[in-house]
């Protein structure tokens, strides 16, 4: 210890220390060299004395050489405090205290990031001494000091606060009981910098809870109202922080002030300052998180909602404003356009990607406002109409340009609350609409752009009418208002006006029919004038238009609209152009809502899909050749038009194949290294399966064996997607090839049945596609298949009552009867389950699957001599209502054999 | 706020800091601008590299001088060190690596620590990646403390202006000011060489590992 105590710094070593950090933080200096001579000295076990020697003396150095001496010490003591030696340790933690009281603000604040750090590391109890000089400058009255050990103490609450809950050895209460008394003092100190850092924090304990917080709530409450008006607004957003954070993690602390909580958090809403008013709007979807009673808070209401909407304004500085006045002879620029992808096809149900949208990520008062009013809307329901449609539909009535901003924000509110209060509403529906109409044609385009959106908002309820004379004419009001809206020349109202429409198409599907050619004569006017960035927003748009209204789209009249165009530009772009993507999408869309009617698009569609993966293929391995840039992307969007020109042309695509060598394209595709080339490949094998078997059997083996390596891998859970695919396409080929699938029957079937056993985590297609495939194989081969059956019976009868009725389904229970025949017995330890399996059909329809089942039922009656046994369907609209009686279920009027109506032959 | 040495122009200059995890993207970013001088060729930062980035607005021409620090832990230098006299900042992560999102909370915290109340940009980097790790609905930190957040991609430049733009809004304390004509990109796309990369990598780790010559020993005893 005495060494520490006589360690001196050598003249020299600080001059050249002190002149490697002034380079270091210079602008123009070789930094490398720097870092290599920082890495050199830092090799010297005084090094972090030199620094903290400058740090703390070196007086007439200019401070921001000394701030970075204690930077690089901080950085330096958290890798390797624990292995310096304790006199260094000793030196420098003595040396850091003095410091707390420096005269200069950024000595203090930095002395407090030190300290922090080595508490990290040694813990509170490892520094004898700290906790008497924080109290010791805590109670000194002093700022400079008061102020060093805040700032210290808040940066330990900050980092570490569980530290301050331990007993330390020798001391007899824990810090925290020590510290929260001091800093509730502070609460009421005469400077605002003490007021904000002792606030700050008790508030980093709420998480923790310590019992020293719990047992002092009252006080730390009473402290949050007596600072609710402060008059710094960095300590008022402090307090709304605190109330939220409360209120998330301990809401009935709160419940005995709840009124007055409310009280102050609805002023704090009106609060000058936006980042406080901003940090109590949050309170609204805490508070209705907290499960209080919704009627605490429904008195207030009166007087809330206007706030909202007031704080629904657009702020000066919303980006929005800037942003809307781009017009549409503007090009976009790279720096516009977000990366897009192509979702590879996927056969099942796919778990729906969320799309990314950039406004999502738009956080400030006015969209919290909004965020606000819609969670009021869905929690009071209608009850909330009252206070706000007087003012929203003043706000509406205004004309003059002044107030554009609050019109505005009236149109975000009716789009907000459309959910929510739709039962209310709805009577009103067709005054909503009268007053949105005109706003699509206002001057200002954030209006015209925000009534797209209240509308779109509106359109299942608006749909819903379609019926009614009145309706329906309210529904073409809308649906040509934002068809005029599509042609703005302003980009935002284009692309808000866009996204609306699709929405309205996927509610209103089929009902769009009568008004096609209206239509497709906006969308493709539109896709003739916009940008690259709205120009997608169009293809969406087709693509959404074409699976809404199915083989309606099929007539000359439309496709005279639609085609020409697509097409032209389709010739216009060169094999490279990624804006190929969007335009192949499309066409899989118009393909397969086309069917047959697309036969005379087929074959360019057909052969530019070959060329692109040859190209992309060849381009792979020889770029320079292929006179392109390898990209994936091209062969996933071409395998996924195959896909739908062979969904929707069905066996018409059967010559196309012929005449191509789409067979060795494929199979290269299936055994790709990437996964979204083997996804998207493996359902083009699934469909042309379905469609044209014959022209991949001279293949078939290679086919199956990259199609069953997809199932046999240890990464199933990353590739779930391409297994699910691969086994679908497997299924289809066993149907259709039958005998010839036995070679890998018996690989896939025990690739299987993991899958049904453990469920857990799995995508449910693929567990669904599982169960089918196994059905598949066991219908063609139930020979091979049926002798393992006890091993899988029970998990896969499981997960074949979850799937509804269809075509695949009923194959599947082919497999399951085939089975039974064969080997009888091998059902019996779950008979249960079977019935059950059996059970989730609605209806055969399928006569001879439906005897098939009723001569399995039989046979096991006649083994156990049974009394009448009827196998019921799930009733629809009630639950689970089946009875077990021995091994069979019965409950007669629901009877799968004889539908209540007798006593089953059975 | 000049510092010594700083070369000074005649125009509105700012200090710009740039922090976050290794491999965020920093130095891609930064460099997409192309009216610095700077090499192309990739290097790993080692300390910090500071870059001169010009932008035209329509209140004339102004000045980020772009601190773009080192985010791997080996090569940090002086890390927060850095940050002195920093009158904004941009904290970077990669959307495609989770880890990099739960280590922004530290970064601003540190940045918060030295320079106060500064206007700070989070930027999610890499989103044309297809496969990406962190949404954008699970973005939720700038939140919870009043930061600017976007999306942006080095490698398409999408988005590149938007967080400089912010940031001269905020310190010119002038909401409509605007970018009147755009810098000048490098073209989208254009792949750094991963193998170069690595190497290059290998190289500085070799470096770091040799010892240092011993002419300055007996400065400490």
């Amino acid at each position: 210890m005495a060494a520490s105590v006589l360690w001196q710094p050598k003249e020299e070593g600080l001059r050249e220390i002190c002149g490697l950090l002034e380079q270091s933080i210079s602008p123009n200096s070789d930094k490398s060299l720097i870092w290599q001579q920082l890495q050199h000295y830092s090799q010297f076990p005084d090094f972090n004395n030199y620094l903290t020697f400058i740090f703390a003396h070196a007086e007439g150095t200019p401070v921001e050489i000394r701030q970075a001496a204690g930077l690089l010490l901080k950085n330096n003591l958290r890798n390797a405090f624990k292995s310096m030696s304790p006199s260094n340790q000793q030196y420098i933690k003595s040396e850091l205290l003095p410091s707390l009281g420096a005269a200069d603000r950024h000595i203090r604040t930095t002395v407090g990031t030190i300290i922090s750090v080595v508490v990290q590391q040694g813990g509170v109890s490892g520094w004898r001494g700290l906790l008497q000089a924080l109290l010791q400058c805590l109670d000194s009255n002093d700022l400079n000091h008061m102020e060093g050990a805040m700032d210290a103490l808040s940066k330990i609450c900050e980092d570490i606060p569980q530290e301050l809950e331990l007993d330390v050895p020798g001391v007899a209460e824990r810090p925290i009981n020590v510290f929260l008394p001091r800093l509730f003092k502070f609460f009421q100190s005469p400077h605002a910098s003490l007021r904000k850092l002792s606030l700050g924090s008790v508030n980093q304990f709420i998480m923790l809870m310590p019992t020293a917080l719990l047992q002092s709530m009252d006080q730390y409450l009473q402290g949050l109202f007596v600072l609710a008006h402060d008059s710094t607004a960095e300590v008022r957003k402090l307090v709304c922080a605190a109330f939220v954070q409360l209120i998330e993690v301990r809401p009935s602390v709160l419940e005995p002030h709840l009124g007055n909580i409310i009280e102050y958090m609805l002023q704090a809403n009106k609060d000058t300052d936006e980042e406080v008013a901003l940090e109590a709007c949050e309170f609204w979807s805490a508070y209705s998180e907290a499960q209080f009673r919704p009627e605490s808070l429904s008195s207030f209401l009166p007087r809330l909602i206007p706030v909202l909407l007031s704080n629904m304004v657009y702020a000066e500085d919303d980006e929005s404003l800037a942003d809307a006045e781009e017009d549409e002879s503007f090009p976009d620029r790279d720096q516009d356009l977000k990366p897009r992808f192509h979702a590879s096809r996927f056969h099942g149900a796919d778990d729906a990607e969320d799309d990314d949208d950039d406004i999502v990520n738009i956080w400030n008062l006015r969209k919290c406002s909004a965020a606000a009013l819609d969670i009021f809307s869905n929690v009071f329901g209608d009850d909330i109409l009252p206070t706000l449609m007087p003012s929203v539909q003043a706000k509406l009535a205004s004309t003059d340009d002044a107030t554009w901003k609050e019109r505005e924000a009236a149109v975000l509110a009716l789009g907000a609350i459309a959910e929510g209060c739709i039962s209310g509403l709805y009577p009103h529906l067709p005054e909503i609409v009268s007053f949105l109409i005109p706003l699509l044609d206002d001057k200002f385009p954030l209006i015209r752009s925000i009534t797209c959106w209240t509308l779109s908002r509106y359109s299942k309820f608006i749909v819903q009418g379609i019926g009614h004379p009145k309706g329906h004419e309210q529904f073409d009001t809308i649906l040509m208002g934002l068809l005029r809206r599509i042609l703005d020349t302003n980009k935002r109202v284009q692309e808000a006006a866009c996204s609306a429409f699709a929405t309205l198409e996927e509610e209103a599907a089929e009902e769009l029919a009568p008004r096609l050619e209206v239509i497709l004569q906006h969308l493709l006017c539109a896709f003739g004038r916009y940008q690259k960035r709205n120009l997608r927003i169009v293809y969406d748009a087709i693509g959404t238009l074409a699976d809404a209204v199915g083989g309606e789209l099929n007539q000359p009249r439309y496709l005279d609209i639609l085609m020409p165009p697509l097409i032209a530009k389709w010739q216009q772009l060169s094999n490279a152009d990624k804006d190929l993507f969007p335009l192949l999408e499309c066409f899989t869309s118009i393909a397969q809502a086309l069917g047959p009617g697309f036969s005379q698009f087929a074959e360019p569609v057909f052969q530019r899909c070959i060329n692109l993966i040859q190209t992309q293929q060849l381009a792979k391995v020889d770029a320079v050749s292929a006179g392109v840039q390898y990209d994936k992307e091209f062969i996933v969007c071409s395998l996924d038009l195959l896909s739908g020109l062979a969904e929707g042309l069905g066996a018409g695509i059967e010559t196309l194949v012929a005449q191509s060598n789409l067979r060795d394209l494929l199979l290269q595709c299936c055994m790709d290294d990437t996964c979204d080339v083997r996804q998207s490949a493996l359902a083009l094998l699934g469909d042309l399966a379905r469609v044209c078997p014959a022209h991949l059997r001279p293949r078939l083996s290679e086919f199956l064996n990259a199609a069953t390596k997809q199932l046999n891998t240890p990464e199933l859970k990353e590739t779930v997607s391409v297994a699910n695919n691969a086994c679908w396409a497997i299924g289809e080929l066993a149907v259709k090839v039958h005998q010839e699938i036995s070679p890998v029957v018996m690989t896939v079937v025990s690739c299987l049945v993991p899958i049904l056993q453990h469920t857990e985590g799995i995508n449910k297609s693929l567990i669904e596609n599982s169960a089918i495939t196994l059905g598949r194989l066991a219908w063609v081969c139930p020979e091979l298949v049926s002798p393992h059956m006890e091993h899988f019976m029970q998990s896969w009868c499981i997960a074949l009552s979850m799937i509804r009725d269809d075509i695949e389904k009923e194959d599947a229970f082919r497999g399951l009867c085939a089975m039974v025949r064969a080997n009888p017995s091998g059902a019996l330890s779950s008979l249960v389950y079977m019935c059950k399996a059996i059970a989730s059909w609605h209806e055969i329809r399928s006569e001879d699957l439906h005897n098939e089942v009723c001569q399995v039922l039989l046979g096991y009656k006649q083994e156990w001599s049974m009394g009448a046994v009827h196998v019921c369907f799930r009733p629809p609209g009630e639950g689970q209502v089946i009875e077990v009686s021995g091994l069979i279920m019965y409950r007669k009027e629901w009877c799968v054999i004889c539908g209540g109506e007798r006593e089953c032959l059975l | 706020m000049a510092l010594p040495n700083q070369q000074t122009v005649d125009y509105p200059s700012f200090k710009l800091v740039i922090v976050g995890d290794g491999g965020t993207g920093k130095t891609t970013f930064v460099k997409r601008h192309l009216t610095g001088e700077f090499e192309k060729k990739y290097e790993p930062t080692i300390g910090v590299e500071v870059h001169p980035l010009d932008f035209f607005t329509n209140c004339g021409k102004i000045r980020f001088y772009c601190w773009d620090t080192a985010g791997q832990e080996k090569f940090g230098g002086l890390r927060d060190g850095y940050y002195i006299h920093g009158q904004c900042a941009i904290i970077m992560f990669d959307v495609t690596a989770r880890l990099t999102y739960k280590n922004v909370p530290t970064w601003h915290r540190d940045l918060c620590r030295v320079c106060e109340n500064i206007p700070i940009v989070l930027c999610g980097n890499k989103v044309d990646v297809k496969n990406r790790q962190v949404k954008a609905k699970q973005v939720t930190f700038h939140r919870k403390k009043n930061l600017q957040y976007y999306e942006i991609s080095a490698k398409s430049n999408y988005n590149f202006e938007k967080p400089f733009l912010y940031l001269a809004r905020k310190l010119a304390g002038d909401p409509n000011l605007h970018f009147v004509e755009s810098p000048a990109l490098a073209p989208p796309e254009v792949q750094i060489d991963l193998a170069a990369q690595q190497q290059h990598e290998a190289e500085l780790a070799a470096a770091a590992n040799q010892p240092l010559p011993d002419d300055d020993d007996d400065v400490f005893e």
